[in-house]
């Protein structure tokens, strides 16, 4: 399968986002970098993690030890919504509410 | 509309220093930063509350003007008048406050707005890039009989009731994506999408493979001996099947297209394999015992 990568140096220029920072993130395993043609590079799809953790760190100042205590947090309470998201539904069955239409997928 | 204080939301007093402002900001921040509280539309709104406060306090100069003007905002406005973004404030809606959405908890009061000329308040150079949104994953479960029928289901993502038609066929763990449903990009960028998985559980009666269908049917021994009718549960009804004499335990029928609708191929199904398990009869009075000693006695 195909994985789309930016240039590690490139994102960081464009996004002002310290190189060090990034691989803090890779040593902590919060992401993953690829080395392509001797090219440090970012696979698109952690960009939007990588956006979320520069806010952790930039804008909230909490550092990568807290970041990496707040990923496994979140995992937890994104386990804990999706099963009050699945009883919700079962619920559902049971109850008519207001919704909207979706038919398309 | 309501004048905002911005002071008490971060918890301040008016003579606070400007490290005061960041100090409290940033620990409010921390507490109801969206990324920190997914799916919790409280805490994006409080979010933005403080967001907006310290934008006002933490700029010396929009602070002078909230402090000079802020609980009579509408003496700055005139003071503004001459102001080419200047828009008059006369929609009469006193006492509310709207809040512009944005996705990254940054939308601000239309208070803010008026007050400061509707300049949307600085941002980082490093928020400025376009995201894409979160994508939401879900789970749906569906049971068999549900799964082999086109049918709506309201499901509940992030707080917003979505009714979906789900197509006949679906299989269990089978993920179908909603695009453009998921969270809402960043600095305008386009919406996430949202997946949803199929769980669908074992059911009491019909095991699944494919598009087929299987399901044991207990037979008494008398009739799988001297054979007769049987009626067999389909998905879509009662079937008579015709049991032959002599049937062995564990025979095996196959009734073509009374199996799992085919996952949008419209008329299209699979088979119903059905096992005959032979029940030996127990606990068998005298008299049946003597003619089954009687049969064996001719058979030998």
């Amino acid at each position: 399968m195909e994985t789309d990568l930016i240039i590690l140096e490139e994102y960081c220029r464009i996004c002002h986002v310290e190189p060090s920072f990034l691989s803090m993130l890779e040593k902590s395993g919060l992401i993953e970098i690829d080395t392509v043609e001797g090219e440090r590079c970012l696979p698109t799809s952690q960009l939007n993690d990588v956006e979320r953790y520069a806010r952790m760190y930039y804008d909230l100042s909490i550092n990568v030890e807290g970041i990496e205590a707040i990923h496994h947090l979140l995992g937890r309470v994104e386990l804990l919504q999706e099963e009050i998201k699945r009883l919700k539904n079962r619920l559902h069955l049971y109850e008519s509410d207001r919704f909207d239409e979706m038919d398309e997928f | 509309m309501a004048y905002i204080d911005y002071y008490k939301i971060l918890g301040i007093e008016r003579s606070a220093t400007q490290d005061d402002v960041k100090k409290a900001y940033k620990k409010l921040a921390r507490k109801y930063h969206p990324d920190l509280n997914p799916n919790d539309p409280d805490a994006h709104r409080k979010f933005q509350e403080i967001n907006e406060a310290h934008e006002v306090l933490g700029d010396p100069e929009k602070r002078k003007k909230y402090d000079q003007y802020g609980e009579n905002w509408k003496h700055a406005d005139e003071f503004e008048a001459q102001r080419q973004q200047y828009r008059s404030y006369q929609d009469g809606q006193e006492g509310y406050t709207y809040w512009t959405e944005s996705s990254d908890g940054s939308g601000f009061s239309d208070f803010f707005e008026q007050l400061f000329g509707g300049m949307g308040g600085k941002k980082s150079q490093r928020s400025r890039y376009v995201f894409r949104g979160e994508d939401y994953t879900t789970e749906l479960q569906v049971s068999l009989a549900d799964a082999a029928k086109t049918h709506k289901q309201i499901i509940t993502v992030n707080g917003r009731n979505l009714r979906i038609t789900i197509p006949a066929g679906i299989a269990n763990g089978q993920t179908i994506k909603l695009k453009g449903q998921g969270g809402p990009g960043v600095n305008n960028g386009p919406a996430g999408d949202l997946y949803i998985t199929f769980v669908i559980p074992e059911d009491a009666r019909f095991k699944r493979a494919g598009d087929d269908l299987y399901v044991t049917v207990p037979l008494d021994l008398y009739k799988a001996i001297l054979g007769g009718e049987q009626i067999v549960d389909t998905l879509d009804g009662k079937v008579k099947l015709q049991i032959k004499p002599g049937t062995q335990n564990n025979t095996k029928v196959r009734l073509k297209g009374k199996g799992f609708p085919v996952y949008k191929e419209e008329g299209k199904f699979g088979d119903l394999i059905v096992t005959y398990s032979i029940d030996i009869p127990t606990n068998l009075t005298d008299k049946q015992k003597e003619l089954f000693r009687e049969i064996q006695s001719i058979t030998q």
